[in-house]
């Protein structure tokens, strides 16, 4: 994950004056060790001699909970090794009118990639074919075609590349397949089929020939025809081109 | 569902006063389930090397550190925690505390590279617009969704991205002086944090407010901590569910 802005909070190996509204700090005094417990878990003093003893770079600020403890917040900010992007305190909270997070619906979690991936391609060429069918009969239709021809085209490449993603792969390729001949002539009627067809398929848990093979069967049903083995003669679609295999 | 923890942080900052030193040894030795301590006179760190664990007490904070170790659930911090805030505040004769904070850092393991990671990552909470696509991001290399908001009368800072092994160091600061064997400071950080996924989903939450009155120290540590595991479990719903079977 990228990094945040680094910061560093204090810790007292100072001597500090302080009084009812008075938290100034002196200069850091020289750290030393004393060190107790059982005898062969006690910390050796001079095994890190060489580092003062808490004087590490932290993630935090007056207005962040460290991870660390360290000696010296203006040493350390001094030393080039932090960037404090807000140094200071930061405005608290306003004590706003108290509407609790909710609790999001239970869902059910994946730890692999394949159903993420199908999810999140799905839901854009959902998203695509519905801009598709509100552009129809406009301008902006052609432009549309292209960007979900494209994105069926990138979808195939990203989910190929990998075994896991495979069977998506061959899912889209199948779509770009049906779609190929009906580019020139998709009704509403065949759009919304297709649309449900890849929300069934978002919804299941794997991706197996079955599913596939249903899948097929599907789109044989709202398109009216079958793939064909011959090579497309009239397209000259080159991302499309790549796919016929 | 509960989501693991490998580092906890309940910082409670406070005005000094010159009564706090003559109660620093005293309050601290009452403190038990620490083997070791440490100190600079001025302040003292006990350690319990086993849970990676440890409680500072200084003249304006004391806090309570696990570092590295993996806890399933909220119980072990309770119990380590539960005895600092009731004995400390009261002995050390603190009023009010100016800052009272609980960070947490969970990891939730994938079967996934990382590169696909920050792909869900960037999906479920980037904009993904032509714009974006064509002139300033193609397709990111990694990803970070950091935010600040208040919540319940509590500020939180939360950072959710995609953490290899790799970046444990940079992303945990583990403090090995402190929560550490000696002879397990030294270790090489693959050596010694080998149990950390390989992949995984960061999600490190900080959880603070400010200006409370002391007898409230156990309401907002019990407050935030069900704060924590609400977000915590929230995030791995948003970013690793998939729709449902059938629906």
């Amino acid at each position: 994950m990228v990094m945040p802005a680094p910061a560093l909070m204090d810790f007292p190996q100072a001597a500090s004056t302080g009084g009812k509204n008075n938290q100034s700090k002196s200069d850091a005094v020289s750290s030393y060790r004393i060190s107790g417990g059982p005898a062969l878990r006690a910390t050796i003093p001079n095994e890190y001699s060489a580092e003062p003893l808490y004087e590490v770079i932290l993630l935090s600020s007056p207005g962040v909970t460290g991870a660390q403890v360290s000696t010296d917040l203006q040493a350390e900010a001094k030393g080039g090794n932090t960037i404090i992007l807000r140094s200071g305190s930061t405005p608290h909270a306003q004590k706003t009118a108290h509407v609790a997070l909710q609790e999001l619906p239970k869902a059910r979690i994946s730890v692999l990639f394949e159903p993420h991936l199908r999810h999140a391609s799905v839901r854009k060429i959902q998203t695509l074919m519905s801009e598709f069918r509100q552009a129809k009969g406009r301008p902006e239709t052609s432009t549309i075609q292209e960007e979900l021809k494209s994105t069926l085209a990138d979808t195939y490449k990203q989910a190929v590349v990998s075994t896991e993603t495979r069977t998506f792969a061959t899912a889209i390729s199948m779509l770009q397949d049906f779609l190929r001949p009906h580019w020139s002539n998709l009704p509403d009627q065949q759009l919304t089929g297709i649309d449900a067809k890849l929300t069934w398929l978002d919804s299941q848990r794997d991706l197996n020939p079955p599913v596939l093979t249903k899948f097929y069967t599907d789109l044989v049903g709202v398109l009216g025809s079958r793939l064909s083995l011959q090579a497309p003669t009239m397209d000259t679609d080159d991302d499309n081109d790549d796919f016929d295999q | 569902m509960s989501v693991t923890s490998y580092k906890t942080v309940f910082r409670a900052d406070y005005k000094p006063s010159l009564g706090f030193y003559p109660k620093l040894f005293p309050v601290a030795a009452e403190l038990s389930g620490y083997k070791d301590w440490v100190t600079t006179g001025l302040a003292v760190t006990l350690q319990n090397f086993d849970e990676r664990c440890s409680v500072s007490l200084a003249h304006n904070f004391f806090v309570y550190v696990r570092d590295m170790k993996r806890q399933d659930d909220a119980k072990f911090d309770n119990t380590m925690i539960q005895p600092v805030i009731e004995n400390v505040p009261a002995r050390l004769g603190i009023d009010t505390f100016q800052r009272l904070g609980l960070r947490c850092w969970f990891l939730q393991a994938v079967k996934m590279q990382f590169e696909q990671l920050v792909f869900i990552v960037n999906d479920k909470f980037f904009l993904q617009t032509k714009d974006i696509k064509e002139g300033i991001c193609r397709s990111p290399s990694d990803a970070a969704y950091a935010v600040h908001f208040n919540e319940a009368g509590f500020k939180v800072r939360l950072r959710v991205g995609p953490m290899k092994r790799e970046e444990v160091e940079a992303q945990f600061l583990p403090d090995r002086n402190s929560n550490f064997a000696v002879r397990e400071r030294a270790l090489p950080s693959e050596e010694l944090f080998g149990d950390i996924p390989e992949v995984a989903l960061l999600m490190d939450i900080d959880i603070s407010s400010i200006e409370i009155k002391s007898n409230e120290i156990a309401k907002f540590f019990e407050n935030s901590q069900a704060l924590q595991t609400k977000l915590s479990e929230n995030i791995v719903k948003y970013v690793l569910g998939v729709p449902e079977r059938g629906k």
